[in-house]
Formats: C-alpha cells, sequence, structure tokens
C-alpha cells in the first residue's frame, strides 16, 4: 500500500464513500461532496458544471438506476488527485451490464473540483436514449 | 518513487519513435492489454503486434497529467496524440498497469473509443464481439 498523508487518505476515503453512496443515492448528500463550481465530465459528452446540474444528474442517476452497485476496485491517492478503476453493476431495459470505467477526481481541499469519468461511447449510446439532449450537444 | 512508477514514465518517453521489439520487453511472457471493451492483446506476440500498428500513427504525443502507483499498480492519465489518415487525434486516456516483479502483467486502458482511429483504419482490435 502507498503511504498517504491524512489529507490524501481523506480523500481517498471520501471517493470510496461516494461510491458506496451510489447503492443508495441520495443526491443532496453527494452533490455537496463537490465545489460550487464542480464539474462531472464523462469524457464522451459535455461536462457538467456546478452543482444545480449535478444535482439534477444525481436525480437522474437515482431515478434511472435503482439497480446500481459501483464495485469500487482500486483508488489511488496523490496530492488533490485520486484516481480510481470500477465496475459499475446496472439493470437497463431489462437487461444487466458491468461497465469498466476509470475516474480521475481532482479535489480543492475536501471538496471534488472535477471528476473526469472515462467510459467507452458504449455507454453514451446506452444513455443516448434516455439523456439525447446530453448526447446531441455534445456532438 | 516506486520503481514501477519509473518504468511506466519510460515506456511513455518511448511511445513517440515505437520499436515493437524494445516495447515488448516492458512486458511479462503472458501479459495482456486491454483496451476496455475491446478484445484484449493477450501474450508479448499479440503485444508486439499491437506496438507495429501504433508505429504506424505519426507525429505520437502521450503527456501525462497524472501518474500515482505503488510496487504493484500504476495509475496514468495522459493525452494520446497522433496523426493518422491526414486527421489530427486527441484523445483523453486513462490507464491501470499491474506489475509482476519489473515487468507489466496488465495495462488495461480507459477512453472513449468513437474519438479514436476505426479499427477498419488502424487494424487495432475492435470492440469486444465485433469480430466477424
Amino acid at each position: 500500500m502507498p503511504t498517504y498523508t491524512d489529507e490524501e487518505e481523506r480523500r481517498r476515503q471520501i471517493v470510496i464513500e461516494m461510491h458506496k453512496a451510489f447503492s443508495d443515492i441520495d443526491p443532496d448528500a453527494l452533490t455537496d461532496l463537490f465545489t460550487d463550481d464542480g464539474v462531472v465530465h464523462m469524457v464522451m459528452l459535455d461536462p457538467i458544471e456546478g452543482r444545480d446540474a449535478i444535482h439534477a444528474m444525481m436525480v437522474r442517476w437515482r431515478d434511472d438506476y435503482p439497480n446500481i452497485h459501483s464495485e469500487l476496485l482500486k483508488a489511488f491517492a496523490d496530492g488533490e488527485v485520486v484516481l480510481t478503476e470500477w465496475i459499475d453493476h446496472y439493470d437497463w431495459l431489462g437487461k444487466r451490464y458491468d461497465i469498466p470505467i476509470m475516474g480521475v477526481v481532482d479535489f480543492r481541499g475536501d471538496k471534488i473540483r472535477s471528476w473526469r469519468i472515462f467510459v467507452d461511447r458504449i455507454m453514451a449510446d446506452m444513455v443516448g436514449g434516455q439523456y439525447p439532449d446530453i448526447v446531441t450537444s455534445a456532438s | 518513487m516506486n520503481r514501477t512508477v519509473t518504468v511506466v514514465e519510460e515506456l511513455y518517453s518511448k511511445f513517440a519513435a515505437i520499436d515493437p521489439d524494445e516495447l515488448v520487453e516492458y512486458f511479462t511472457e503472458n501479459a495482456y492489454v486491454q483496451p476496455v471493451m475491446k478484445d484484449p492483446y493477450q501474450g508479448r506476440e499479440e503485444i508486439r503486434r499491437m506496438f507495429g500498428l501504433w508505429a504506424n500513427f505519426g507525429n505520437v504525443a502521450t503527456p501525462l497529467r497524472n501518474i500515482v502507483g505503488n510496487d504493484r499498480v500504476v495509475f496514468t492519465e495522459w493525452l494520446d496524440e497522433s496523426d493518422f489518415g491526414g486527421k489530427h487525434y486527441a484523445v483523453p486516456c486513462v490507464g491501470v498497469f499491474e506489475f509482476e516483479g519489473d515487468k507489466i502483467a496488465a495495462w488495461r486502458l480507459y477512453y472513449d473509443s468513437a474519438a479514436e482511429v476505426s479499427s477498419e483504419q488502424s487494424g487495432l482490435n475492435a470492440r469486444q464481439g465485433a469480430k466477424s
């Protein structure tokens, strides 16, 4: 195991807890993890900027993926950055998906300034059926 | 700094002028390279073939934005820049390297495959299950 400073370990734990929280999404609590100018950027889509937009995204995730489990495989911290690898398990239109994903979480202090999510277009194709506004704006 | 991190940094420094025989030496005999959602390159011969195809890309630059690891695992984030077929590509990527000793046993790459050169053009492996 790497040796982390107290700040690095605290940020790592915030990310670990965030992934646990996706099994029972509380949009208010999850949004509160972010800075006021926080950004969530699934790299194949336009970034979602600001707490209001992030909150709306969390509501969608809560409503649209009721059976999601975010299985965190690895989480490494380095200064204000935490890098993660995980598998999202969820149902979509009656089919079970297991999607491998990596993320880079940039912190400002103990709040998340940006979360870059690296996922293949195959997932964008799937969410495109539900989020055509997002996909269209990114194309 | 962990030896593994130094090895990965060294690997990235060689992507601008790829020598497949040299690069494959960084990997164990049974290693795999897995662009996630695509068919993996399993074993040194397949990894050498992959690097041979990568060598067809021009003006390659792979600036690392983040690199962190321990003695067994290294995470990277980089911008993968190259020219192919008269077009410039700049694909944000992240990767996980798993080591056995000083050699890489696994490298999983995550990025949006829609942003890269198509498999039909490059000859690189296609999305899993897409082979005819």
